[in-house]
């Protein structure tokens, strides 16, 4: 510890010969404060790998491969632990733990952070921070409200009567363990809350396109595109926790193709990166470049010829070369394994982008051309690559945005792809009403090249794939109004909550309080069970279904035009259970509730109804259970026959 | 084909003045009730049936429920003395002098044995998650014939890297573990003077003693991508089997079971970073950092991950298991006057049915006449198919495999035990019933091992059944 620390960190096990006097911090008690004379600072900057350390090695790419990654400031401990993350590094197959790097030493302040090296357990450290609170970031400022991780379930005892209950309790930061595994994998682990990265020796000397050194250590933690994959199934965890019940194909394919799109997007928010690939591309995004592709190192490392996924084609094996892939309208009826349907909502998203990529520069390019937006032949000129990096990162931005953004307006349980377009869809509709750019249509035009649409509309327009608004005798009548009523007060209690942990306990009581009041006005209105999707009717010896006020979130979502939107968003789930031929399994259905809090009105309630034994989306789930899909060789010789087991993304991830 | 439990023997014999017998495998899985009496009552009634003189021996891989009954343990000298094997035929996989059978035989062994310390090092992990892989990763040993005792033997040896485990406890878990299957295929190498190992592709080559009958040998392929690729679905570029989880397998050994060189533990071996790097648990600045996370103050260690590396012995388990069944040799019997073929697939997995798609053959047909086979001519014309690997998911292939079998006097063979698969080995999808459903429905005649009594389809007068074996006559 130097001598001069602007101010002494009280730490839970102070060591006295190191420590000076520790110094309170008045804004923000009970963390490790450093009081200081000065207004803290708006962002961290930390050095980083743009994608991962092979691109360093490659002259091509060397100097761009390396960047600063500005991250809002928070005060941390050497870990990092800070508000959302603590990084843990123990390497259990190793039998040993690293240091903890303390990002807040003046000598690191003061070079952003240490310098990139694969060599260094506190770079790595360093590096998931960096990346993982830049996913964050993303998230919170699409979504207009604080990340929270899924919720812990344990069983409790009850006191007296000797029966145990589910207690649902707070997890304030996601563990991070940078080594956690040997192996060519990577994985959320949901029971633990936690991301766990492997390492693994490179298989085979790579292929004369991609030379690689056989042998040599690759870490899937300093891989950009692996970080914030992993981090993006953790957060979209906390927003939708039942997204993992899987009864249809696209559950799990939704958070591949969603971890993937988080990743691939923020490839634009690297300036010197973009800048350089746009220079090799002329700006033409639709050529084979590095910011489509994912997971460069560990696609080649794990003995494929390539990148790891490739939004925007791949390596044709008959010729060896590089192809532009081309939309196939029938490939979702095909392709039922995760990630080869993932992809294809990854290359519908990347296409929409692509597409409004070329609307806003179309202007640029006739300027450059002198009126023909044919660029002449040779290297670009500096500005005009500059012009065209602006475009693509802003472009990109939107998109990330628009698709962080949907979540909200997705059905909390059972979700398809076609359900995602129409909350795209409508999500965007409600922060930008005019779609002068035409984004909207480049997303809809990109869905149907890719025979992604919602099933049974009249068109497949904007109007009709716009979620249904609430009708408004229903909105009008007294017990809606009442719940309102319910929420305003909800509001008014978070609305200075600036604390994680303390929205979480309001939040969690105002779930219980809103829980018993639907109860209460609403159990025996039919309307209500056909506007949310909810089964009341009552069952033999017992009165009925349960259901759970599943989220309660406040939210402000910025225009473009410089108004808030404000919204709480609510939903509401029930668990049924089915039994066919002996064989007992549980059906999900609810409804995610959508409330102008600034009109103070109801704007829409988005179902997937438990439904009945007859409804199509049930029969889909009992033809799953008889023969899952993506049925793997696990299954073969697993005694559960099936499912998902203590790790769903293990498996999933796994390079073997 | 023998219904001695859960596991392949069949037996062909083509009739003549003098008859051939052709043995296909013969084995059983570990586990398998009474396997020595079932084995030996299938050997003894092989030397009546063939009167000791069996022409050729063909096995398919080197898998315990394939080979087991060669074993001396098993059947005793029956294989040795009593009957007389004129050839051995085998894959290019299984050939000593193969550089790239030898790669493969050398990443398997390694495979083999990071799983078995993997399995060993569950055993001692209390959670439910660690005792399902162990059990998982046991049972998949069990193809090579590795018992519970032997893990635990390897358990009881003391946890790997520990270094007071010492060189002595290293040496003693030797690199030169020879599991069962090894040894049951060895003995018979031994025993057999005349060996051929095939080529995929080659053929077609006489049937030696049979006239107007000749073979196709359509895999083991030589492509490293479909040796290793196990189940659909995956394609070209997204995961592949095969190179990383060799390379994980040798990093897992690493730290599992120190290696001696020289006399010295070779601890550094896949070690990440550099010695001083590195902290024990027990430093304070470990502690300062779980007690900062909040772990550390109460026994509740629901975040820790100290066992989770094993799980990958799973994984790699799996790799290796399905890596071995796809080095199945595949055979494709072909009656040169009616064209009919009959298909011995072996455990043969997607990999090497996709495999066939390039292969092609000059055969004269009938008339004398020189044309082009390909491996779907052959598929076309078969009328007999040995389900491949029990009737599992992944061992068939649908649109390029089973439906292309458009024969209608298709008949085919399951050799499955679904009592000790289901009940006993605990593989509920074995067979798969969307897999049994479509060969009931599609063949002319379905005979499953367990209940040869009561077959299916419209050629069943067909069938012969006893307690011991089923015969179906051409």
């Amino acid at each position: 510890m130097p001598l001069f620390h602007p101010s002494s960190p009280p730490r839970l096990a102070p060591d006295p010969g190191l420590e000076v006097a520790a110094g309170a911090n008045a804004g923000d008690p009970g963390r490790r404060g450093r009081s200081s004379h000065y207004e803290p600072p708006p962002v961290r900057r930390l050095r980083g790998y743009s994608f991962d350390p092979s691109l360093s090695s490659r002259l091509e790419t060397a100097l761009v491969n390396e960047r600063v990654y500005t991250i809002p400031w928070e005060d941390t401990e050497p870990g990092p632990v800070g508000e959302y993350l603590e990084v843990v590094d123990h390497d259990p197959a190793s039998g040993c733990w690293y240091a903890p790097v303390d990002i807040d030493d003046p000598h690191l302040l003061a070079q952003d952070g240490l310098a990139p090296a694969s060599s260094n357990p506190q770079f790595h450290q360093q590096m998931t921070y960096a990346v993982a609170m830049t996913t964050i970031k993303n998230f919170e400022r699409a979504l207009g409200r604080p990340a929270v991780w899924s919720s812990r379930f344990r069983v409790a005892r009850d006191g007296e009567g000797g029966g145990s209950k589910l207690e649902e309790t707070y997890v304030r930061r996601l563990r991070v363990y940078p080594h956690g595994l040997r192996d060519a994998n990577a994985y959320y682990s949901p029971a633990k809350k936690a991301l766990l990265f492997g390492y693994f020796p490179a298989a085979g000397a790579g292929t004369p396109r991609s030379p690689q050194y056989p042998g040599g250590l690759v870490f899937t933690c300093l891989s950009h595109d692996i970080i914030a994959h992993e981090t993006t199934h953790a957060l979209l965890d906390g927003i939708h926790p039942r997204f993992m019940e899987v009864t249809r194909p696209d559950g799990l394919a939704f958070h591949e193709a969603f971890a993937d799109l988080v990743a691939l997007f923020q490839h634009f928010t690297f300036p010197e990166v973009l800048r350089h690939q746009i220079t090799q591309t002329r700006g033409d995004l639709e050529t084979e470049n590095l910011l489509g592709a994912l997971a460069q190192e560990f696609g080649r490392a794990t003995g494929g010829r390539s990148s790891l996924r490739d939004a925007l084609g791949g390596i044709n094996p008959k010729t060896g070369r590089w192809e532009r892939g081309q939309p196939d309208p029938r490939a979702l009826e095909r392709e039922l394994e995760p990630h080869g349907r993932g992809a294809i909502l990854v290359a519908a998203v990347f296409d929409a982008f692509l597409a409004i990529y070329q609307n806003r520069i179309a202007d640029l390019k006739r300027i450059a051309s002198g009126g023909s937006g044919i660029l002449p032949a040779g290297e670009l000129h500096p500005d005009l690559v500059g012009r065209f990096a602006a475009e693509a990162a802003k472009s990109a931005q939107h998109v990330l945005t628009m698709c962080i953004r949907a979540l909200d307006y997705c059905p909390p349980v059972d979700i398809t792809f076609g359900d995602y377009l129409r909350a795209l869809i409508t999500a965007d509709r409600d922060v930008v009403p005019d779609d002068t750019r035409g984004y909207r249509v480049a997303f809809i035009d990109a869905f149907r090249n890719h025979g992604i649409y919602p099933r049974g509309l009249r068109a497949l327009s904007e109007d009709s794939l716009r979620w249904d608004p609430v009708t408004a005798a229903f909105e009008r009548s007294d017990s809606v109004r009442r719940v309102m009523d319910f929420l305003k007060s909800f509001l008014q209690q978070t609305a200075l909550i600036g604390d994680r942990a303390e929205r979480w306990r309001i939040t969690r009581e105002s779930r219980r309080q809103l829980h018993h009041q639907l109860m209460a006005r609403f159990r025996n209105v039919p309307e209500f069970a056909r506007a949310t999707g909810l089964d009341f009717s009552p069952l033999p010896g017992n009165a009925g279904l349960h259901f759970e006020v599943h989220a309660l979130w406040p939210l402000q979502r910025q225009r473009p035009d410089g108004t808030t939107l404000s919204q709480v968003v609510l939903s509401l789930l029930q668990r049924k259970r089915i039994s066919r031929s002996g064989d007992a399994f549980d059906i999900w259905g609810g409804c995610t509730v959508i409330v102008d809090s600034g009109a103070g009105a109801l704007r829409y309630i988005i179902r997937q109804s438990v439904g009945d034994e007859t409804s199509p989306r049930v029969r889909q789930a009992i033809r799953n259970r008889s023969s899952p899909l993506g049925a793997s060789l696990r299954d073969t010789y697993s005694e559960a026959g099936g499912g998902t087991g203590e790790e769903p993304f293990a498996l999933l991830h796994a390079g073997h | 084909m023998y219904r001695q439990g859960l596991g392949d023997c069949f037996l062909v014999t083509f009739v003549g003045r003098t008859p051939r017998h052709l043995l296909i495998d013969c084995g059983v899985v570990l586990g398998n009730p009474d396997a020595r009496g079932a084995l030996r009552a299938v050997a003894e009634d092989l030397v009546r049936e063939t009167r000791g003189k069996i022409d050729t021996l063909v096995v398919t891989h080197e898998h315990l429920d394939h080979v087991w009954g060669f074993h001396e343990s098993m059947t005793g000298e029956v294989f040795s003395r009593q009957i007389r094997f004129q050839r051995l035929w085998l894959a290019w996989t299984e050939d000593p002098r193969d550089p790239m059978a030898d790669q493969l035989r050398r990443q398997r062994r390694s495979q083999r044995e990071a799983a078995l310390h993997a399995a060993a090092r569950l055993r001692g992990v209390a959670s439910a998650a660690g005792q399902r892989q162990a059990r998982c990763i046991a049972d998949l040993l069990g193809f090579f014939g590795i018992t519970e005792d032997e893990i635990a033997a390897v358990a009881a040896a003391g946890p790997a890297g520990a270094p007071d485990a010492g060189v002595a406890g290293a040496a003693a878990r030797s690199e030169e573990r020879r599991t069962a299957t090894e040894v049951a295929l060895d003995r018979m190498k031994s025993l057999i003077e005349d060996k051929t190992y095939f080529e995929p592709g080659s053929g077609p080559f006489p049937m030696p003693g049979v006239p107007g009958v000749r073979f196709y040998v359509l895999g083991p392929p030589r492509d490293r991508q479909k040796l290793f690729k196990s189940d659909v679905g995956s394609s070209d570029d997204v995961y592949e089997l095969g190179g990383g989880a060799v390379s994980v397998a040798d990093s897992m050994l690493a730290a599992l079971r120190p290696s001696v060189t020289e006399g010295r533990l070779e601890s550094e071996r896949g070690q990440p970073f550099e010695r001083s790097r590195r902290l024990g648990a027990g430093d304070p600045v470990v502690r300062e950092l779980l007690a900062r996370v909040g772990e550390g103050e109460s026994a509740d260690d629901w975040r820790g991950i100290a066992d989770d590396w094993a799980g990958v012995g799973e994984q790699l388990a799996l790799a290796l298991d399905s890596a071995t069944n796809n080095t199945s040799l595949v055979l494709a019997f072909e009656f040169v006057e009616t064209g009919e073929v009959l298909l011995f697939v072996g455990d043969a997995q997607v990999g090497n049915w996709c495999s066939w798609a390039d292969l092609a053959w000059q055969a004269k047909d009938a008339g004398g006449e020189s044309r082009t086979v390909t491996s779907d001519d052959l598929l076309r014309r078969t009328i007999f198919y040995k389900v491949g690997h029990h009737g599992s998911h992944n061992a068939t292939l649908r649109e390029g495999g089973l439906e292309r079998m458009t024969s209608p006097g298709l008949v085919a063979m399951l050799p499955v035990n679904t009592r000790i698969a289901r009940d006993i080995k605990g593989w509920k999808r074995m067979p798969l019933d969307a897999l049994r459903d479509r060969l009931i429905e599609k063949c002319a005649c379905l005979i499953q091992l367990d209940e040869a009594e009561q077959v299916h389809g419209r050629l069943k007068g067909r069938v012969q059944a006893t307690p011991l074996f089923v015969d179906y006559y051409l």
